[in-house]
């Protein structure tokens, strides 16, 4: 990566440039890995087929009319393929992430479409975790932690692994560099508040007793 | 370790003891009524007494002994416990909390007891139960001068306030009244409600049912000398009883109201801003504006009748990041909090006028949502299937009406004229709804029945979400909704165009960039 404009820190904080294979484009927008319909369709099938489970475990108790009334029909088994297939397809397709000059947007949602806007300095922390099926298509996601309680942990799954691990060291040295500039000058208005209370009581003691 | 031997060990002052055996009392009280009572039975009462005083005595004893602490160049150390020792040591520009307390009895003996809580804690507050005036100023003070970011809250107390320099300069923003008490009570029905429950239940707990029966035996009774049926007895003692329990607890949540917020007032005092409460243990938070994240403001609509609102400070404490909002001014008028927002925020005026309409879908959305309140009300007092295919069961509401089914149709009559109202008040709703965007700040006022109000430094938002349902797609609409640490609803502005998003998203960048820079 291209250090030369991490390096400003006075005057307008730089994104730095990626040279790499894993080439991170500023204000591209970003699209998840095809492979993420996947782990997307086998967790859901997953929490249904639990769920389907649990609902037949229980169904022991129930009357025969009531199941063939209400659960065994065609618009629940429609709704369950709704859920579990068309669902994430239809996810995957408006899924995607931006990087920009100061901040970083994620879009998702199928109806209600979200877009997330989380400025570079208020990012703490980013995280990648890799469940199984993330594994075995070789994705990650990355969870980006911030001190909001409503977005103040957002994730993008389906990114690939060079490209995950990529982009977590360029977020961390953009968040880093941001972080650290804050800390020099937290530090230095301490000092200087440190000076001026310390001025304060060498006055007060070299003061004449009245 | 030769750094300590060279602490310099504090002890709390004596009468720690007392509050300590206070403390047990009160949590064992319990256990003491209990072994009591058993004791009084036979002839060991004097021995139980002697006993649990002796042991009580002993316990307070061993954790006054066992408690000190000591402040070292960079660190504050406390040691304390009898069975398991603890020792805490905290960095001194980590802490952001420090707080007093002071119930009656302290007040007496001039005594505080201190909180100390550090930032990105889970842990509970340190607590010293018994310091004085002096030790507290003393910790305070070495705390001020580590952290810059120190919060402090204490307690009032004459003596300490008229010593302190600082009183000099405050100036009295707010200050409670009778008539402010009397509207915050008269329009705070879940207080009164709550208290009305608890009598109720304490005392016709058990005979509720019986009482209620005897009620409505003497609404037959007299009612039916004039003539009056059966049914329209029955709804109408059911309409007096709510109105009377309503009138009830309106009484106990103003006399409530009225205790609480005796003598209730806000200064400005050095940059901080302090909030004397309390009528019984008088206490003050001093809190500092730059820890305040947001001004949130919430009308019920009997305030918004008097244009009267509360106003709440969101500032999160350290381990919770969720629903930090404490009082800020119990009631107050627009005026009011105009006036105490420059004391906050030195260029933060909060705009009386000149608020922004947003798009006029948002009436719409409103008379849609409206409708679906109605309808769902509609569908639920009324059978399902005659609502959902009300062709088919014309007749039975002919029949109704033959048969003089007054509770139907006089519901059916009251959902329509719910749908009436409610079709006038979502144009006053419409018209609560605005925004104002100046260079720091963002004025965001919404109402749905109640209004909600809220002032945002640009520069305290964390994210900015923008979210589109399909009609607004259509339209070119978005919901922004503003990310803010320890805030529990979501600040949300509907309707606006695109292009305004845009800006308030962009304005929101350069504010957090200018700060960093």
């Amino acid at each position: 990566m291209n250090e030369e404009n991490t390096s400003n820190g006075s005057s307008e904080h730089q994104v730095p440039q990626a040279s790499s294979s894993n080439d991170i484009l500023i204000d591209h927008e970003y699209r998840l890995a095809p492979l993420v319909q996947i782990p997307m369709v086998g967790s859901r099938i997953f929490v249904c087929a639990i769920l389907v489970g649990f609902i037949m475990l229980l169904g022991l108790g129930i009357p025969e009319y009531f199941l063939d009334k209400y659960l065994y029909q065609p618009s629940l088994l429609w709704f369950v393929a709704l859920v579990c297939v068309l669902w994430p397809l239809l996810a995957y397709r408006f899924w995607s992430y931006q990087l920009r000059k100061f901040d970083i947007i994620v879009k998702s949602g199928v109806l209600m479409r979200r877009e997330i806007s989380i400025p570079w300095s208020r990012i703490q922390q980013v995280d990648s975790r890799a469940g199984p099926l993330d594994r075995l298509c070789g994705l990650k996601r990355l969870v980006l932690h911030s001190a909001g309680s409503r977005a103040g942990r957002t994730s993008i799954p389906g990114i690939q692994l060079g490209l995950a691990e990529a982009l977590q060291g360029h977020l961390a040295q953009i968040v880093e560099q941001f972080h650290g500039l804050k800390g020099d000058r937290l530090a230095q208005t301490r000092a200087a508040m440190h000076a001026r209370k310390e001025a304060a009581t060498v006055a007060d003691q070299e003061r004449p007793l009245e | 370790m030769s750094e300590t031997t060279e602490l310099v060990w504090h002890r709390l002052h004596p009468a720690m003891l007392l509050f300590q055996l206070a403390g047990i009392l009160r949590r064992y009280f319990l256990l003491f009524v209990v072994g009591g009572v058993a004791s009084s039975r036979g002839e060991n009462f004097v021995y139980f007494i002697l006993l649990s005083s002796a042991l009580a005595l002993t316990v307070g004893m061993l954790r006054y002994f066992s408690y000190r602490y000591a402040i070292e160049e960079k660190y504050l150390t406390v040691t304390y416990g009898v069975i398991s020792k603890n020792s805490r040591r905290f960095m001194l520009d980590k802490i952001n909390h420090v707080s007093r307390h002071q119930n009656p009895l302290a007040k007496l003996m001039g005594l505080v007891r201190l909180e100390i809580q550090q930032e990105a804690s889970n842990l509970p507050a340190l607590t010293l139960p018994a310091v004085t005036f002096k030790q507290a100023e003393e910790i305070e003070r070495v705390v001020q001068l580590h952290s810059s970011h120190v919060e402090i809250s204490e307690d009032d107390s004459p003596s300490a306030a008229s010593a302190s320099q600082e009183n000099s300069d405050r100036k009295l923003l707010y200050q409670g009244s009778l008539r402010k008490s009397l509207l915050e009570g008269v329009s705070s029905f879940p207080v009164g409600l709550l208290a009305l429950i608890a009598i109720m239940y304490r005392y016709y707990g058990q005979t509720v049912t019986p009482f209620i029966v005897d009620e409505y035996a003497l609404y037959v009774d007299t009612l039916k000398g004039i003539g009056i049926s059966r049914d329209t007895t029955f709804w109408l003692f059911v309409a007096v009883s709510t109105a009377c329990l309503y009138l009830i607890a309106l009484a106990i949540g103003t006399m409530a109201s009225v205790v609480r917020r005796f003598r209730y007032r806000v200064a400005a005092r050095s940059g901080f801003i302090s909030i004397v409460s309390g009528a019984f243990t008088r206490s003050t938070r001093v809190i500092n504006p730059q820890q305040i994240q947001a001004i949130l403001g919430i009308a019920n609509p009997i305030r918004r009748c008097f244009d009267a609102c509360q106003w709440q400070i969101v500032a999160p404490r350290p381990g919770r990041q969720r629903g930090t909002a404490s009082q800020l001014l119990p009631i107050g008028q627009y005026e009011e909090i105009a006036g105490v927002l420059p004391a906050l925020w030195s260029n933060c005026n909060y705009p009386l006028d000149g608020w922004l309409a947003v798009d006029a879908y948002h009436r719409r959305r409103l008379w849609m949502l409206t409708l679906l309140t109605t309808t769902v009300l509609l569908a639920i007092i009324t059978e399902a299937d005659s609502f959902f295919n009300p062709l088919a069961d014309v007749n039975l509401w002919l029949r109704a009406f033959e048969a003089g089914a007054m509770v139907q149709i006089s519901l059916l009559m009251g959902v329509v004229l719910l749908w009436a109202l409610f079709r006038r008040f979502v144009q006053v709703n419409y018209n609560g709804a605005g925004y104002k965007l100046d260079e720091d700040y963002i004025f965001i006022k919404s109402a749905f029945l109640v209004q909600r109000f809220c002032v945002v430094p640009l520069e305290k938002i964390q994210a900015v979400v923008f979210s589109r349902s399909p009609m607004q797609r259509l339209r070119g609409l978005v919901t922004i909704e503003l990310d803010i640490n320890g805030i529990l609803r979501p600040v949300r502005l509907y309707n606006v165009s695109n292009e305004l998003a845009e800006q308030i998203r962009e304005s929101v960048i350069a504010v957090v960039n200018r700060q960093n820079n």
